[in-house]
């Protein structure tokens, strides 16, 4: 019983910690309508500041403390609150992406600094032990579970009693009217922001020491506070602290368990933060769950429209560049049959983010289910390219499971729910014998016969992206294709006109199900082998959103040239840089281009016209697009942001 | 003309009663709409008539009564069910496929009715089901005189604009009976004039029932043959425009009780 108890403690303590993040994520969205994916990385970030005072500069640790405060506390919530501001009109998808953005742009400044090895963060908090119903406890642990209780109930209470913890919920859905009434909405939600951020770093700084300076597992850790928030319904403070209490508790419990029992219990305890956020998400009735901000999102980008002539003048280089790559680049084969299928990928969300304006975090976990299916049914002597499809057909219950939660749930939700789903499946499910197995070696997975050189098994995974971009293109055109975007601008009135709209989230979420699976089976082979560290949820599935988005931030650029641009920039161009510090860079150049790529899809946008086009523009202003019409097909959309606008 | 006798109801409600918790915004109403013309629903603000509507439309579970939509009893269908069924609406706050064009947002409205005619249709429209969309839609258009628009991308029109496409759309759809939420609301008076010839000529020519919520009593009075009138929650009569204005119940739930009454302490002071 005594283990137990000792394990209890230790649990509370972890929670108290976890719990202070979880509060100031839940914080700064109640004030501002933005999930902050980055809270994790604001913790890591703190953990390196405190680090660099306290262990490398020798500073005493309640002066580095105070320091680390000021500079990540108060300093990064200013930041923070200017780029709130900025994206508080954007879509759900965009708020989502500027904050992966920030994440990636913390997690490579942090590697710049400190390499992306685990360093030694020495404890500072009093280390002495007490007896207490047998059991020993540290002053440590005794020190964090206070702070966390002080935070609780004094932000609780901050809530209940002031007129500025009242006005915070009203902001977000009228800043001006809050202004009306004599509180500046801007203060409010810079304070919000700054409690919200020093509460990331006082966790940061508080967790480091059990687990060292290293930026990845920091991130991840804070990441797992996502379910406390869920827990507290995203609103109520005293709520989240205890569910993140109540989640490490059961995290504690199964460590211990796992070292016992070994085998299958080992994943267990990374995955019961994700786990519940997953299940909380899928349970929770819909009233619970009622976004933050939404109402904001009125602004309508006006997307102009071009002809199909257009489409094909566009599609006229991407084949030809597409052709040359094996010439041009020969040095450099791996990378790009890489990069190709990741255009695959791109495509598959896509048809998610800014057809029907959803978001999966799990796009990758996808793939990583059609890569072993492939592998499977490879080993059962199936032929290559049936394998392919039916990888695809094996992905598609996958996609109609995330679609559950999707029926239910949008925006930031979905975005939890598809991200929780990929970690539950990356930690409990990858390294067991139903996918890439337990023991270490990587499955062999050889290429098709007819394939076998670099530049063979290229032009295959060409030729395959170029019929992904055909079913891409065909739904896109189709009457489900329109139906979607119906749906994204307005479910009420589709449900009104007759529509089902249950059924269109599922049959986005299999279709993108089905050409992510295909894709995944194209992977392995290029260098032989599958292993999971080519399925990370994070940071893989988090960057496939951002450099789509990145890719489609000129609303001109098709799904194709999103999609190419998007897997050249993530896959294709680090492949050529060797050095850590230029990739860390480039990562860095990324987070920045997210983050302005979402501020930039509010606004406007001019009518794409072909140079010789302008001179004839002094003829009937309407005729455009009417060749279209003709045809009794849809002009080609020019896509608008990836979102679209409103949720 | 045709004989009054063959007239069919529509729309049947029958003791109809909406609950948020504790307030009661639609108590025990029950209503009779023709399935041809125009019935008009009026009543101050707060009186439930959002509350009857989307009950009758089933986008809120009523706490008791029944809803029957040409003879057959809806009360348990849900929303796209009732819209199979024949039952269109426009909504109070404007709901258009913004970011679509004004000719997708018509064609919207006949093409949502072939989804789940057979399998497949959900992703590909037939040549013939494409004709039929666009012709309907044309012709929707044209009668609602927002043919020059077609092309335009709806979420950037006018206000007067896009309620004229929203209504074009629930024309464009087969439904026979159609709810029509404040159709008239942010529309300038030159706007709403034209709003009523199109729509008694709409429901001439194609020969839908029309059963409206409106705050102009001008506009109502110039096209409901019959109306209803409600106060918190309430049915408190029904009968022609005229009938209804001349209402003493009528002028007091418009003009509210304490004004209602100082009128008649006034009368009562000239008596004296």
């Amino acid at each position: 019983m005594h283990e137990y108890l000792a394990l209890i403690i230790a649990g509370v303590a972890d929670g108290a910690i976890v719990g202070l993040a979880a509060m100031g994520l839940v914080l700064s969205y109640k004030a501002s309508g933005i999930f902050n994916f980055a809270q994790g990385a604001i913790g890591a970030l703190a953990a390196g500041v405190f680090y660099q005072l306290y262990a490398l500069w020798g500073l005493a640790w309640p002066l580095a403390a105070v320091i680390t405060l000021l500079v990540v506390g108060v300093g990064f919530g200013f930041v923070m609150e200017r780029v709130a501001h900025f994206v508080a009109r954007a879509s759900t998808t965009m708020k989502i992406v500027s904050t992966i953005g920030i994440m990636v742009s913390i997690t490579s400044l942090f590697n710049l600094r400190y390499g992306g090895i685990t360093k030694e963060f020495p404890s500072f908090l009093p280390q002495q032990t007490f007896q207490f119903a047998g059991v020993n406890i540290a002053w440590e642990e005794v020190i964090v579970v206070v702070i966390g209780l002080a935070a609780a109930v004094g932000m609780t209470l901050f809530f209940k009693r002031t007129l500025m913890g009242r006005s915070t919920r009203a902001i977000v859905d009228d800043p001006q009217l809050v202004g009306l009434v004599g509180i500046n909405p801007t203060t409010v939600r810079r304070w919000a922001w700054v409690i919200g951020t020093a509460f990331a770093a006082v966790t940061g700084v508080l967790i480091a020491p059990s687990i060292g300076l290293d930026g990845n597992t920091l991130t991840l850790l804070v990441v797992a506070s996502f379910g406390a928030a869920a827990i507290g319904r995203f609103s109520s403070l005293p709520l989240t602290f205890a569910g993140a209490i109540g989640i490490q508790v059961l995290v504690a419990i199964s460590t211990k368990l796992a070292a016992e029992h070994g085998g299958e219990w080992q994943s267990v305890p990374t995955t019961i933060p994700f786990a519940v956020l997953f299940v909380v998400l899928l349970l929770s009735p819909k009233s619970w769950l009622v976004e933050v901000g939404a109402s904001l999102q009125q602004r309508v980008v006006t997307v102009p429209r071009s002809s199909p002539l257009i489409g094909i003048a566009k599609l006229i280089p991407v084949v030809v560049f597409v052709a040359l790559v094996p010439i041009l680049f020969k040095t450099h084969m791996i990378a790009w049959s890489k990069g190709m299928v990741f255009v695959i990928l791109m495509m598959s969300l896509s048809l998610l983010v800014r057809l029907s304006n959803q978001i999966s975090l799990c796009q990758i976990s996808f793939a990583a289910v059609g890569a072993v299916a492939a592998y499977k049914l490879g080993q059962d002597g199936v032929p290559w390219l049936l394998c392919l499809l039916l990888a695809g057909l094996i992905t598609i219950p996958i996609g109609a499971f995330v679609a559950i939660p999707a029926v239910r749930l949008s925006g930031v939700y979905l975005a939890l729910a598809t991200l929780s789903f990929g970690m539950v499946l990356q930690s409990a499910v990858y390294e067991t014998s139903w996918m890439f197995g337990t023991n270490p070696v990587p499955l062999i997975t050889p290429r098709p016969g007819f394939a076998l050189s670099d530049q063979d098994y290229f032009y295959l995974i060409a030729a395959i992206g170029a019929v992904c971009y055909l079913i891409v293109l065909f739904v896109e055109r189709s009457r489900l294709g329109q139906l979607l975007r119906s749906k994204a601008d307005s479910p009420i009135a589709l449900e009104a006109l007759g529509v089902n709209i249950n059924v269109l989230p599922l049959v986005a979420f299999c279709a993108a199900a089905f050409l992510a699976g295909a894709a995944g089976g194209l992977i392995g082979p290029i260098i032989g082998i599958a292993s999971p560290g080519d399925f990370q949820t994070i940071p893989t599935s988090l960057l496939l959103v951002a450099l789509l988005v990145i890719g489609a931030r000129n609303p001109h650029v098709g799904t194709l040239g999103a999609s190419l641009g998007g897997a050249i920039g993530l896959i294709v161009i680090p492949e050529y840089i060797s050095s850590y510090d230029v990739l860390q860079c480039l990562n860095l150049f990324f987070g920045v281009a997210a983050v302005e790529a979402a501020v930039a899809s509010t606004r406007s946008v001019k009518p794409f016209r072909l140079p010789w086009a302008a001179k004839k523009k002094a003829g009937p202003p309407s005729d455009s697009g009417a060749p279209a019409r003709e045809a009794g097909r849809p002009a080609p959309r020019v896509v608008e942001p990836a979102g679209g606008q409103s949720a | 003309m045709p004989e009054a006798a063959t007239e069919t109801l529509g729309l049947k409600v029958r003791d109809l009663t909406v609950r948020y918790g504790g307030v009661l915004a639609v108590d025990r109403v029950s209503l009779d709409v023709p399935a041809t013309g125009i019935t008009g629903l009026i009543g101050p603000n707060g009186a439930g008539k959002t509350s009857l509507f989307n009950a009758c439309a089933g986008l809120v579970r009523p706490a008791g009564g029944s809803v029957e939509l040409f003879g057959r009893d809806v009360s348990q269908r849900s929303p796209a069910r009732r819209a199979h069924l024949g039952l269109g609406r426009t909504f109070q706050r404007i709901e258009l496929f913004k970011t679509l064009t004004v000719r997708e947002n018509v064609e919207m409205g006949r093409e949502a009715s072939f989804v789940w005619r057979r399998p497949l249709a959900l992703l590909q429209a037939l040549p013939a089901e494409r004709r039929e969309t666009r012709e309907t839609a044309d012709r929707v258009m044209e009668l609602c005189r927002i043919g020059d628009l077609a092309d335009r991308v709806a979420g950037s029109l006018a206000t007067g604009e896009q309620r004229m496409v929203e209504f074009a759309r629930v024309l464009a759809s087969p439904a026979r009976m159609l709810l029509l939420d404040e159709p008239s609301s942010g529309l300038s008076a030159g706007e709403r004039k034209r709003f009523a010839e199109i729509l008694v000529e709409a429901a001439e020519e194609l020969g839908r029932g029309v059963f409206v919520v409106e705050h102009d009593m001008d506009l109502v009075a110039r096209i409901c043959r019959q109306v209803y009138v409600l106060n918190f929650g309430e049915l408190i009569m029904s009968g022609t425009m005229e009938e209804a204005l001349a209402s003493d119940e009528v002028q007091r739930s418009y003009l509210g009780e304490p004004l209602a009454k100082q009128e008649a302490r006034e009368r009562e002071g000239e008596h004296a």
